[in-house]
């Protein structure tokens, strides 16, 4: 297949002529906007003046990708995916499979162990009459990776939900599964899954979930972690630890789930309180409404919870 | 080091320290550039400007998180982007981002709200900026997007796969594509 040219190699007229007619539109967003925003920066700016004159939250929860914690990260990760390798062939066979000496290794070569294979086939069989009742599902790739989380417009927003999107695209959106439908879809089909590939799921609660789908080595994807969905089942649960662990990572804090909560509204919902202070502190948006209008302050509100109420006004929310 | 030359991290970091000031020159500072990216994407002004004023609520609420190892505008137009999605989501069925596109109206409506403007260059550039929006609302959603992050934030092709989680080869080719159609719908403005 011809490798496309460079984006704008011949047609860099496009590019002035766009600069051109956007110099002559004259709108703008409104001084009320920006009035509003220098006014809650400034307000911010103060509370974090008022607290040392650093930032709080990055004082406590580095970043997992600052240079000082990447060699304890990347460690992590290769004796988790190395403890993986050496407990799955208990799971998963009364036989001895030669076992890769490293989490590298495991990624890079085929899975040494037929019977891991064995499982993957009976994972495969096990979601395959899932996905046919599911097709949304099976165009679903593995979701990307944490850090960056990405959100494509066809991938979030299916025809079904909202026409406008692939009415503007003018052709069918390719890979139209939302997010939710990677979170969802798993979900359904659960009970198959846990049924026919226990071993797996233990596997890949043990190992790093990269390492894991190496081994797998199947054509379907093995469940995708998902940093959002925990960081939302964490703020549900009032796990901090678990909490703070996503929260040092550079993932979106305000994502939703599928009734468009936020780890926030789960939180005030389940009464988590030390959650909720950790995501306001962590710049939760106070005033992320679910999809039927709801505030977490409304929440708060409506389920007697004057504590989280405070906490939420306190941090700006209306 | 003039404040002018202070780069878009360094601003934020002070800012994450309680410095409201850098703020507000970073919010200057790339105030135009954010809203024609919300703006041409939703194609609404008053859907732009709520989505304006939650960006750079988060923008202000996330500062401490912020790492200086992300390029601030590849920050900002990921919070944009997340944000316009979340709106897709949650707008009505019914609300079509074409007839949202088409809302702000004809060149004779927008004169006929707004009887200052009188003079013929206020009506070409008009139509001008209204033509350029409607070629934008023609494109399909991904690569509007992609040309709106590359031209409006100056995202490389690698880093608008990495926002839209889309392969490099994925984002260049609408990137491509979405030039050659603007082409195409502007040329009698060339």
């Amino acid at each position: 297949m011809k490798e496309l040219p460079p984006p704008n190699e011949g047609l860099e007229d496009v590019d002035e002529l766009y600069r051109r007619l956007s110099d002559r539109d004259s709108s703008r967003p409104g001084e009320a906007i920006r009035r509003a925003v220098l006014r809650h920066a400034a307000e911010l700016a103060t509370q974090a003046r008022t607290q040392g004159g650093s930032a709080p939250i990055e004082s406590r929860r580095p970043s997992a990708n600052e240079p000082r914690w990447r060699v304890a990260t990347y460690g992590g990760l290769a004796a988790a995916a190395l403890a993986g390798l050496l407990i799955a062939p208990h799971f998963l066979t009364p036989s001895t499979a030669p076992m890769a000496p490293t989490a590298s290794m495991a990624r890079l070569s085929p899975p040494p162990a037929h019977t891991v294979e064995r499982a993957a086939e009976k994972l495969v069989a096990a979601e395959k009459p899932a996905a046919v009742g599911n097709p949304v599902a099976t165009e679903q790739p593995a979701a990307p990776a944490a850090p960056a989380e990405p959100r494509a417009f066809a991938g979030n927003v299916r025809p079904s939900q909202n026409p406008a999107i692939g009415a503007v695209a003018g052709r069918p959106s390719s890979g139209t599964a939302t997010s939710e439908d990677a979170r969802g879809a798993p979900m359904a089909q659960g009970r198959a899954r846990e049924n026919a590939a226990a071993p797996l799921a233990q596997m890949q609660t043990m190992a790093a979930p990269s390492a894991a789908r190496a081994m797998a080595s199947s054509p379907a994807p093995a469940p995708s972690f998902d940093a959002t969905t925990a960081l939302r089942e964490a703020a549900q649960s009032g796990d901090i630890q678990k909490l703070q662990a996503l929260l040092a990572r550079r993932i979106d804090i305000d994502a939703r789930d599928s009734s468009g909560r936020t780890a926030l509204m789960l939180a005030v919902l389940h009464d988590q309180k030390e959650a909720v202070n950790s995501l306001l502190a962590a710049g939760a948006d106070p005033n992320a409404a679910d999809a039927s209008g709801t505030t977490p302050l409304g929440a708060a509100v409506a389920g007697a919870r004057p504590e989280i109420a405070a906490a939420l006004r306190q941090a700006g929310a209306r | 080091m003039t404040e002018a030359a202070e780069s878009d991290e360094v601003l934020m970091g002070r800012y994450a320290r309680g410095d409201a000031a850098a703020f507000e020159r970073l919010y200057r500072r790339h105030e135009m550039r954010a809203w024609r990216y919300i703006e041409r994407s939703v194609g609404n002004r008053a859907i732009a400007d709520e989505l304006m004023q939650e960006v750079w609520f988060a923008v202000a609420r996330q500062a401490p998180r912020y790492q200086p190892s992300a390029r601030f505008t590849t920050w900002l137009f990921t919070i944009a982007h997340n944000r316009i999605i979340d709106w897709a989501r949650k707008s009505r069925p019914q609300t079509s981002l074409e007839c949202l596109h088409h809302e702000a109206g004809s060149v004779v409506m927008q004169l006929a709200a707004d009887p200052s403007s009188g003079p013929l260059a206020a009506a070409v550039a008009h139509e001008q900026s209204s033509a350029l929006a409607e070629a934008l609302a023609e494109l399909p959603v991904e690569q509007r997007d992609a040309f709106l992050m590359q031209i409006e934030g100056d995202l490389s092709v690698e880093e608008i796969a990495a926002v839209t989680g889309v392969s490099f080869e994925t984002s260049k080719s609408r990137l491509r594509y979405a030039r050659m159609k603007l082409r195409e719908l502007l040329q009698e403005h060339a």
